[in-house]
């Protein structure tokens, strides 16, 4: 009825509208969270609280990265934690050192780690849950017999202080290297031959292979990126705490993956990226701090957690039914 | 046993899929204790007359009367109750389990209460295998089985349902010739119980010491029947292939030149082909003929450095390929071109920009190393509009498009690094009339500019119509190069199944 002109041009416009409510259905999620949060709790808003969020969730964040690329590499990395751990052990030994030293140290290690990961993945070709499952407790093993399972005081060098605890503009520091890694990584994922080649090799790894993508080299490069990124992700968490306990980074890994499926990377590979998982990465973030502000008690909050990730796992496999047609 | 009972009936099925026709009007009988052959090349429609004759597929038309009553099959199971049983080419045994276990599998004799008889089982087992002279033991795992000793499970599991047919595809397609022989006498024995076998295979000398009666399919329809004894290996060639070509190519008058491009010398990969040489001239356009499953594929994919090569050399320009992998094939200017779009040609989850620019992503970078959308995207929309891609947006994912619009995709993919040979194995398989006219017109034109191109192809009418020559694989190795005035369906057709025509013969 009515007016042509005023309807929407070309066809399809309700399949559009569909479509667009699909893609960004975590988008929308968000936006229906922080509204909701905003009404329950009057102290969600303040610039405390977001700092606080912001604090807590970057080591979350920057590691849901590293993650984000070997998911899309088709894989998994279960290790991320511990290689973590493992890091965050380093820095605590080399801070003596001086900063750069440690910083380093994090470093190569996280590398070395995920070197070792992507090595009997890519090359030997074994299993990435099993290798990574393995790993996993390799990793903390290590960083168990060098502490001894002591806890490990953080020295406060200086220039750590500033990261975990100073702003720049009025946001802190955690904040700025979060985003940081976030936008770099996110740019060379979608912009880069490398990360176009990533996403090849998740998509479907024989036609990369005929389109002479060298993929086992891709996918090793894929887990020790992801194993520096925990490196440095060790920096921050070093940080921001001082008081290391191997034990405790464990439970990094569940919140990791959880981010990343729910922003919607495909865990079959090749689809998704940084700009999903940093909407994952905010849900996740608000529901906990939610939980925290509306006093949920500790057993009631992992079984939501955990429910969140038997649904980011059904949103997953809708997407994957829904793509295929 | 002239006056046989006729146990199976086909009258008049026809059965068609989208673009075609799969089989038309066929109709064939077949009495107890026979063996009919079915013949034809690939696409003939002999899968489509198995896969009606045991409940996959129904017809669109036409009956099929067992023992003079209408059948109609609702599905593998019921066509396997009413005593017609189908052994395919890829095993359908159980693997983890015994012998035993799998020819009762499902209906295992059970003791009192619902326990498994074993005992019992065994002993069966062991009774249907020994009339059927199959020596195997019944407590080994299938998995412990050669490809050969498990065909003879499904054959002894076939046999003690009380199979009244057996359907049997290319049963000697993937063994040695003394298992083929075992197999016969097994055959005999079924065929003396009274059971009837349908045969398929490529192999001709096989007919005719195995079946009764041959039947020929072409294109969907039967071409004759006969008695082998009335007939002659030349003559079923001739009934495989005797279409009519028509002038759907054009003319053949371009001319190749004389530089070698490529040249292949006695390439070898253990167990699937050996000593291959050819060459390849500036613009000229080879094609590879043969049966499906003959080593062509395999052939490219080791040229192409997908699959590794047990021996010889490749040599492109007169230099050796050194370590041969995709990436250095690409590299030195060899493309190829899967047969398998789903997996292998194109990456069927990518748009169609990000399919066609994967190989030349170094064209399109900013100042800074990364991808320029804008660059991206005219790369892309000049390959879409040269090879007339249809698709909504260079954004359109490359597996919602039709089949020929996909190949053309991954041909401008390839094409877009400049080759100097261009490998395409089965480029028109699956696709639409008017897409494949297309394909033809720019493979020629691509010759036409000197790339040299290998043409895999399965259907004879391709090969003669686009290639200056064409070389035949049969069972791995090279039969022989044809020239241009000897392409004809049935020297195709005789050298790829082992047979050569005595008209064709020509002094050296």
């Amino acid at each position: 009825m009515g007016d042509v002109t005023t309807r929407p041009s070309g066809p399809g416009f309700k399949r559009v509208v569909v479509n667009v409510f699909y893609e960004q259905t975590m988008l929308i999620i968000l936006i229906l969270l922080v509204i909701a949060m905003t009404i329950a709790s009057t102290s969600f808003l303040s610039l405390g609280n977001l700092f606080n969020v912001v604090r807590q969730f970057s080591v979350h964040g920057i590691m849901a990265v590293g993650m984000t690329i070997v998911i899309v590499g088709k894989g998994m990395d279960l290790s991320a934690a511990s290689i973590l751990a493992l890091c965050a052990v380093a820095n605590v030994l080399l801070q003596p050192y001086g900063y750069l030293a440690s910083i380093a140290g994090s470093l190569a290690v996280g590398a070395v780690c995920g070197l070792l990961n992507g090595y009997l993945i890519a090359r030997v070709k074994a299993n990435f849950i099993i290798v990574t499952l393995g790993t996993q407790i390799i990793f903390t093993g290590i960083a168990l017999i060098i502490t001894g399972g002591w806890d490990m005081r953080s020295r406060p060098e200086p220039v750590f202080h500033w990261l975990g605890e100073a702003s720049i503009l009025g946001i802190p520091v955690l904040g700025w290297c979060l985003v940081l890694i976030m936008v770099g990584s996110g740019v060379l994922l979608a912009r880069s031959i490398a990360g176009r080649r990533l996403y090849a090799v998740g998509l479907n790894d024989r036609a990369a292979r005929a389109s002479g993508i060298n993929d086992a080299r891709i996918v090793l490069m894929s887990y020790v990126i992801n194993g520096l990124i925990c490196g440095a992700a060790s920096v921050l968490l070093t940080s921001r705490l001082p008081r290391i306990r191997v034990g405790t980074a464990s439970d990094y890994l569940f919140d990791v993956i959880t981010i990343v499926v729910l922003g919607g990377t495909a865990l079959s590979g090749g689809v998704g990226g940084i700009y999903r998982t940093a909407i994952g990465l905010l849900i996740f973030a608000i529901i906990n701090n939610g939980m925290a502000l509306l006093h949920l008690p500790f057993e009631y909050q992992q079984l939501v957690k955990g429910v969140i990730l038997i649904l980011a796992v059904l949103y997953d496999e809708f997407n994957r039914r829904r793509r295929l047609g | 046993m002239a006056e046989a009972e006729q146990i199976l009936e086909m009258l008049h099925i026809s059965k068609s899929f989208p673009g075609v026709k799969a089989l038309e009007d066929v109709s064939m009988s077949l009495a107890a204790g026979e063996v009919l052959a079915v013949v034809g090349e690939n696409g003939a429609g002999k899968s489509t007359l198995i896969k009606i004759l045991s409940g996959v597929y129904s017809a669109d038309a036409g009956e099929i009367r067992l023992q003079g009553e209408r059948l109609l099959l609702r599905g593998p199971k019921d066509a396997i109750e009413r005593g017609i049983n189908t052994i395919y080419q890829e095993t359908s045994l159980v693997q983890d389990i015994t012998v035993a276990e799998n020819i009762f599998l499902g209906r295992q004799p059970t003791a009192a209460g619902r326990r498994i008889d074993w005992k019992r089982m065994i002993e069966s087992a062991r009774g249907i295998m020994k009339s059927l002279s199959i020596h195997l033991s019944p407590g080994a795992l299938v998995s412990s089985l050669s490809s050969a000793q498990q065909q003879l499970v499904e054959v002894a599991k076939a046999f003690s349902r009380d199979a009244k047919i057996i359907i049997m595809d290319e049963p000697t397609a993937s063994i040695t010739v003394e298992d083929a022989d075992n197999l016969f006498g097994i055959i005999r024995k079924i065929i003396r119980a009274g059971t009837s076998v349908i045969y398929i295979s490529h192999r001709l000398k096989e007919i005719f010491q195995i079946a009764d009666r041959v039947m020929v399919l072409r294109d969907g329809k039967t071409v004759s029947v006969s008695g082998v004894k009335e007939t002659s290996e030349g003559e079923i060639v001739k009934h495989m292939v005797g279409r009519e070509i028509g002038n759907l190519f054009g003319d053949a008058s371009y001319q190749s030149g004389e530089n070698v491009v490529l040249e292949v010398r006695d390439l070898a990969r253990t167990g699937v082909y050996r000593g291959i040489s050819f060459s390849l001239h500036e613009g000229e356009i080879l094609g590879f003929s043969g049966l499906v499953g003959a080593g062509r594929s395999e052939i490219m994919r080791g040229i192409f450095g997908l699959d590794p090569v047990d021996g010889g050399e490749v040599l492109l320009g007169g230099q050796r390929l050194g370590r041969s992998s995709p990436a250095a094939a690409l590299k030195k200017g060899i493309a190829f071109v899967s047969e398998d779009r789903r997996l292998e040609s194109i990456i069927q989850g990518f748009s169609v920009r990000a399919n066609i620019t994967l190989l030349l992503l170094v064209r399109v970078l900013t100042r800074f190393g990364l991808i320029s959308a804008r660059k991206e995207n005219g790369l892309a929309a000049r390959y879409v509009t040269e090879f007339n891609v249809k698709t909504p947006s260079l954004d359109q994912l490359v597996m919602n498009l039709s089949g020929g619009n996909q190949q053309k995709v991954a041909l401008a993919k390839c094409l877009s690094t400049n080759p100097r040979v261009l490998i395409l194995d089965e480029p028109t398989k699956g696709i639409d009339v008017g897409a494949k006219k297309e394909i033809h017109t720019l493979i020629k034109e691509l010759a036409n500019r000197g790339v040299s191109i290998i043409l895999v192809s399965s259907e004879l009418p391709e090969i003669i119509g686009m290639c200056h020559r064409a070389a035949v694989i049969r069972e791995g190795t090279m039969v022989r190069v044809f020239g241009k005035g000897e392409l004809t369906e049935e020297n195709l057709m005789a050298a790829a199944v082992g047979h050569m025509a005595g008209g064709s013969k020509r002094n050296g």
